[in-house]
């Protein structure tokens, strides 16, 4: 099937389990948002499908396109057609972004090929137009110095170039004033199409309004709690999380 | 003829028996009187070295077995010559150093009062100074500025065999050079040890730029002794870029004797495998506004081992100097290890001075995102080094320079 299905998947780290039997589906061509409060295991869930090493899973199957990805490594996730987007992005000093980036794209290519230099810097600064990046940029060390809002396009502009099939963006919003939020979420619509899913997590109901979802889930305690359409993200953002948690207890 | 008993430790190869020396200087029966004598008095010199101390802080952490030479057979029988690039310049005297024994002996007399570095290889630096055969001899005329840098290549031997090899290098006032300097391997199969005398000297206001590249097979030896003279307001870069050897020794002494010299020495090593990379550097400041900055970064997976050991030593004399010295390790594997011994030692009381040594394991959040994006982990870790390198390989100069460490590197990786 053409989704990322995930099925009973239980993740634990140093010990704590986080993921408890989760299950969820993002199929192809659809915007998805999880929200939840804090520590409900939506970080950890980007984390364990990308193949993050400090995670323990210790149930269930996460498949991509049909293809199980727990126990692969990052790299093969990622070649896979998997991209996070990270909260916090990492510093890498003295790695320029188009050096990084081209390393990327090489690894993805067949033995003997190579990156076409001019075509890729061609299109490297399109992109970096559209998400309103300066070209000076390309020669600076990835995220080193950079402010959030700095960093946060330059995930998008890493996505946009690397055309995954599916795409998860961690607490994107996080740190953007709303002119970098705008800028950021136009350069995630543009990625929309038939042929991608797409997976927002995020606590605020303010960054659906920029990137539409098909459908929102909540997440509590490692698992999806509840589902439903956009309104229930405004819901959220008018009466918080509580009314969930004491749904769930009543149950 | 029968060696005695107090330097019998030294006869462990053919090389270093007296017939030996005896046969190798009929060999070499054409050069000067005053250059036998000089070879002569340095085989005296290493047959009367102390026996080796057990304690020695010159060689501390240093497992000095992998670097003597009783593992090695014999001399280089004909050892591949070094290549030197670059057409004719005037001005410029450029040329092996048995090309300069012959045609221009003259310009080599003060070879015998050269010193090495002195910072524990004795035997090393004496056996260089008597069966040094290889090397070259530069030499720029006065106000001569050249932009486009000479080449020269020194090959290791094959075959377990050893070899000598002395540079000399020397700017005459206001003139100025770049250099680059390739040490490989004569074969790939097999190794040897090669063994470099270095000897620079600036005069006034010269200024010279090196590029070492040392790149000898990993069943090799490499040790590299290395003596700089810094006249006034001359200036030295070096940027050595190390990466082959199964063990390497590098000695490194820069003398700020002229008042407003600046030397500035940038290391990199990167370790694979079991290499090792034993490192001895020291700044000495003889003269006032001096200026030396020394960074030795030290790149190192598998079971590779770094060690390095620098003083900074400014005489009561050199009031205003400047001087800086910093090692740092970057550990790609659990195994890998790298010593530091950083040292002061000032006299003068105008100065500013630091030393510091860090090591850091690679960064593991750092590795997983450039993971997170498809690279492939031996690309990854090229990556992380390159970038940890990138301060150094920003002052190769020109364009061309950065390219050729950051292709040397990348190689490595391969």
């Amino acid at each position: 099937m053409n989704s990322i299905q995930i099925d009973n998947l239980s993740a634990k780290i140093d010990g704590n389990n986080i993921l408890n039997n989760l299950n969820f589906t993002l199929p192809k061509g659809e915007v998805h948002a999880i929200m939840g409060p804090n520590g409900s295991g939506k970080s950890t869930l980007s984390k364990v499908l990308s193949g993050h090493p400090d995670y323990d899973v210790t149930n269930g199957s996460a498949k991509m396109d049909d293809v199980e990805l727990l126990g692969l490594s990052p790299d093969e996730i990622a070649r896979l057609g998997l991209f996070l987007a990270f909260q916090y992005p990492i510093e890498v000093p003295g790695v320029s972004i188009a050096n990084f980036i081209r390393a990327a794209l090489q690894a993805r290519m067949e033995e003997g090929q190579n990156v076409k230099a001019v075509d890729y810097y061609k299109e490297l600064y399109v992109k970096m137009d559209e998400l309103g990046i300066d070209k000076s940029f390309t020669s600076r060390s990835m995220n080193e110095g950079f402010s959030g809002g700095e960093k946060k396009r330059c995930e998008i502009l890493q996505m946009s170039m690397l055309n995954p099939k599916y795409c998860i963006l961690d607490e994107t919003d996080s740190g953007l004033d709303i002119d970098a939020l705008r800028v950021v979420s136009e350069g995630v619509n543009r990625m929309k199409n038939s042929e991608r899913g797409i997976l927002v997590i995020t606590h605020y109901q303010r960054l659906l309004d920029y990137i539409v979802p098909d459908k929102v889930h909540v997440m509590w305690d490692g698992q999806i709690v509840r589902s439903g359409t956009k309104e229930l993200a405004l819901e959220l953002e008018e009466r918080g999380y509580d009314w969930i948690k004491e749904e769930i207890a009543a149950a | 003829m029968v060696s005695t008993p107090s330097h019998s430790k030294h006869m462990d190869s053919q090389f270093l028996t007296p017939d030996f020396f005896e046969s190798f200087s009929a060999k070499r029966s054409w050069e000067p009187g005053w250059l036998a004598d000089f070879r002569k008095d340095s085989w005296d010199k290493f047959l009367s070295l102390p026996i080796k101390k057990n304690k020695d802080e010159r060689w501390r952490f240093s497992p000095r077995a992998r670097l003597g030479f009783s593992n090695f057979d014999q001399l280089a029988e004909s050892p591949k010559p070094s290549i030197l690039n670059g057409q004719k310049i005037e001005g410029i005297l450029f040329d092996t150093l048995d090309q300069t024994i012959l045609n221009a002996p003259s310009s080599l007399l003060d070879l015998p009062n050269m010193q090495g570095p002195n910072l524990g290889a004795d035997d090393t630096f004496l056996l260089g100074c008597c069966f040094s055969e290889l090397g070259v001899f530069l030499k720029t005329e006065k106000g001569i500025i050249e932009k486009k840098p000479l080449k020269h290549c020194h090959f290791a031997p094959k075959n377990n065999q050893s070899l000598f090899q002395t540079n000399i290098i020397s700017l005459e006032p206001f003139s100025e050079l770049t250099i680059i300097e390739i040490f490989e391997s004569e074969v790939m199969d097999t190794g040897g040890t090669l063994s470099n005398l270095s000897h620079i000297k600036l005069a006034e206001g010269a200024k010279l730029n090196r590029i070492l590249i040392q790149k000898v097979n990993q069943l090799s030896t490499f040790n590299h002794l290395e003596s700089i003279q810094l006249g006034r307001n001359s200036e030295f870069t070096n940027i050595s870029l190390q990466l082959g050897g199964a063990q390497s020794r590098s000695e490194s002494k820069g003398v700020i004797a002229g008042e407003g010299a600046s030397f500035n020495n940038f290391s990199l090593s990167l370790g694979n495998g079991e290499q090792l990379f034993d490192q001895r550097t020291v700044q000495h400041h003889i003269s006032p506004h001096g200026k030396s900055n020394l960074l030795y970064k030290n790149a190192l997976l598998d079971e590779s081992k770094s060690i390095f050991s620098g003083l900074i030593k400014v005489d009561p004399i050199a009031q205003n100097t400047d001087a800086y010295q910093t090692n740092r390790n970057l550990l790609l594997s659990a195994n890998a290890e790298a010593d530091s011994l950083p040292g002061l030692e000032i006299l003068a009381n105008e100065v500013k001075c630091s030393h510091g040594a860090t090591t850091s394991k690679i960064d593991n959040q750092e590795l997983f995102y450039l993971l997170s994006r498809g690279i492939h982990r031996n690309v990854a870790e090229k990556l992380i080094v390159l970038g940890f390198f990138d301060e150094i390989i920003r002052e190769a100069g020109t364009q061309e320079t950065i390219e050729l460490l950051r292709d040397e590197i990348s190689h490595h990786f391969n």
